[in-house]
């Protein structure tokens, strides 16, 4: 589901104001969901981030680092409608498409070579 | 390693472009910037995590790290341990990169918090002044709603190991398994929410039952859960009917298995309606924040810190920041790459902090890939961001794997499962 861009944002304000008042409600409250939430982060934050897997050393969690821009903004682009992605449908649904390019555009800059 | 240090030092802006560079050509330029003093308390996935990120976003900090040991033991993976597939070896970590990257590794017991006088007090005595400090001990076991557990349940973890910290425990909780008779019961207390690692228990069922498989095959595996319902439940249970049929049973909290006290000489359980005579048992007790944090009004009386969810830092003590599972972070889960996402935030806004200016916002990803068997994997996975002081997950990003998928994606994900193991354990420990 995809909101038109002023729209996501009210959507995102009604969720957090939402998301306050169940958190004051206390931890057993469901969770809100939020469609968009607050900046974008920072790109490096965001390698950061998939460093925490995508060390350019495994065999099954591919290379990032050095990939064409397109290629991985296309990747985490498209990601979102693949059911069987493990996890990264997941994660690539909880990004902005500001965040997308910025991110691909930085690990594109970035040596392939395995780290030590 | 240098590719992080240049990604992070992106995160901080243009006034810190010259983190680019490698940390000889900075040594005459950091010394027109205070040094500030960071302590880390504890050597986990949260601190050890913490710790390296701010040496490689800002070298010049002086960046202590206390921890008695001189390695890490980690949960993740540990119950593979007790399922025979992987080694102690395997799970164990030293904290020398940490060291080379510049931490000052201070093995040593923290006691107390000196909120007033911003000292970690050491066992011993000594004292270690901060200007930001960071804490991220992990949990504490509260024994005290168990009869016959005692005070601290020091007899009880001997005799009904909880192996969920990583180490000594997971070694007794293994020569247990292994060494129980033809046909026995292994009866595993499992917690109500929050706990650390929601879905560990019910790996720990799946792996413990493929070891039995091999070498105990009548043997029989009791849960007795204070929850109704779990997480990845239908993944779990369609693992153990396919893989290990009629050797798991489960009773939950509405059938009355909310454990009320245990006879460990007998090594029993007692539960709300009956009492369970164990071969081998495994009492994981209900958890809390460790006392370094209570007894320092860091929970406020609630059993788990409240964080300001984009620093990290505590809502009642200003330059002092927690991470990882003494926190709530809800939804958030107690989890390593939960308290390792949480910690490199919390670096980032530490810099920003000691710089004077305002913190980067965050992306907080969640990703647990549990074992059902060594060759099936199954996952889940979530991204949160800090919104107005909570944390809130992101629409469509929060869900596990498929019910009812093919063997062949199990197996993917299990291979998923030990490269994501790989690396977060490179990325947190070097």
């Amino acid at each position: 589901m995809t909101f038109p861009g002023p729209e996501r944002g009210s959507v995102g304000c009604i969720v957090a104001a939402l998301s306050g008042l169940l958190g004051a409600l206390g931890s057993l409250a469901a969770p809100a969901v939020a469609a968009t939430a607050g900046e974008p982060v920072p790109a490096a934050a965001l390698v950061a981030v998939c460093e925490t897997c995508h060390r350019a050393d495994g065999a099954d969690i591919p290379l990032i680092h050095g990939r064409p821009a397109d290629e991985l903004a296309r990747s985490l682009r498209a990601f979102p409608a693949q059911a069987d992605a493990t996890v990264m449908h997941r994660i690539a649904a909880g990004l902005y498409a500001a965040e997308i390019d910025a991110v691909a555009r930085v690990l594109s800059q970035q040596p392939t070579a395995a780290q030590p | 390693m240098k590719r992080t240090r240049r990604g992070f030092a992106r995160l901080l802006g243009a006034g810190f472009a010259a983190a680019m560079l490698p940390a000889p050509l900075r040594a005459g330029e950091a010394k027109s910037r205070a040094a500030a003093r960071v302590v880390v308390v504890g050597g986990g996935f949260g601190g050890a995590t913490v710790a390296r990120y701010l040496k490689l976003g800002a070298p010049e900090l002086e960046v202590t790290l206390v921890e008695p040991g001189d390695r890490f033991v980690t949960c993740p993976m540990s119950n593979a341990v007790l399922g025979g597939i992987r080694s102690m070896g395997s799970i164990t970590h030293p904290y020398r990169h940490l060291a080379a990257l510049g931490v000052k590794h201070v093995r040593a017991l923290a006691e107390a918090l000196d909120l007033d006088a911003r000292d970690v007090v050491l066992a011993g005595g000594d004292r270690l002044r901060w200007d930001r400090l960071i804490v991220s001990p992990g949990i504490e076991f509260d024994y005290s709603a168990i009869d016959g557990a005692g005070i601290d349940g020091a007899g009880v973890a001997e005799r009904l190991p909880h192996a969920w910290k990583a180490g000594a425990q997971t070694e007794l909780l293994a020569r247990k398994i292994q060494a129980m008779r033809p046909g026995g019961l292994f009866v595993m207390s499992i917690p109500d929410n929050p706990y650390r690692c929601p879905p560990g228990p019910y790996e720990r069922a799946s792996l413990v039952a493929d070891y039995f498989r091999q070498h105990n095959p009548t043997a029989k595996i009791l849960l007795l859960d204070a929850k109704d319902s779990f997480t990845k439940q239908a993944l779990f249970e369609e693992a153990w009917a396919q893989r290990y049929p009629g050797m798991i049973e489960r009773l939950a909290g509405a059938d009355g298995a909310r454990l009320t006290g245990v006879a460990a000489a007998a090594g029993s359980f007692v539960t709300e309606f009956d009492e369970f005579r164990a071969d081998v048992g495994n009492l994981i007790p209900p958890q809390r924040a460790p006392a370094l944090l209570r007894s320092a009004g860091l929970d406020e009386g609630r059993g788990w810190c409240e964080v300001h969810p984009a620093t990290f830092e505590s809502r009642v003590a200003p330059g002092v920041h927690v991470v990882g599972d003494a926190i709530n972070a809800n939804p958030m889960p107690k989890s390593a790459f939960a308290a390792n996402n949480q910690a490199k935030a919390c670096a980032a806004a530490v810099i920003a902090a000691l710089e004077g200016s305002a913190p980067p916002p965050a992306l907080l990803v969640n990703t647990c890939y549990s074992l059902a068997g060594a060759d099936y994997g199954i996952s889940i996975a979530g991204v949160y961001r800090a919104v107005d002081g909570q944390f809130v997950p992101m629409d469509g990003s929060v869900g596990t794997s498929p019910v009812g998928a093919p063997a062949e994606i199990r197996a993917r994900e299990a291979r998923y499962a030990y490269e994501w193991y790989e690396a977060i354990v490179r990325d947190t420990f070097g």
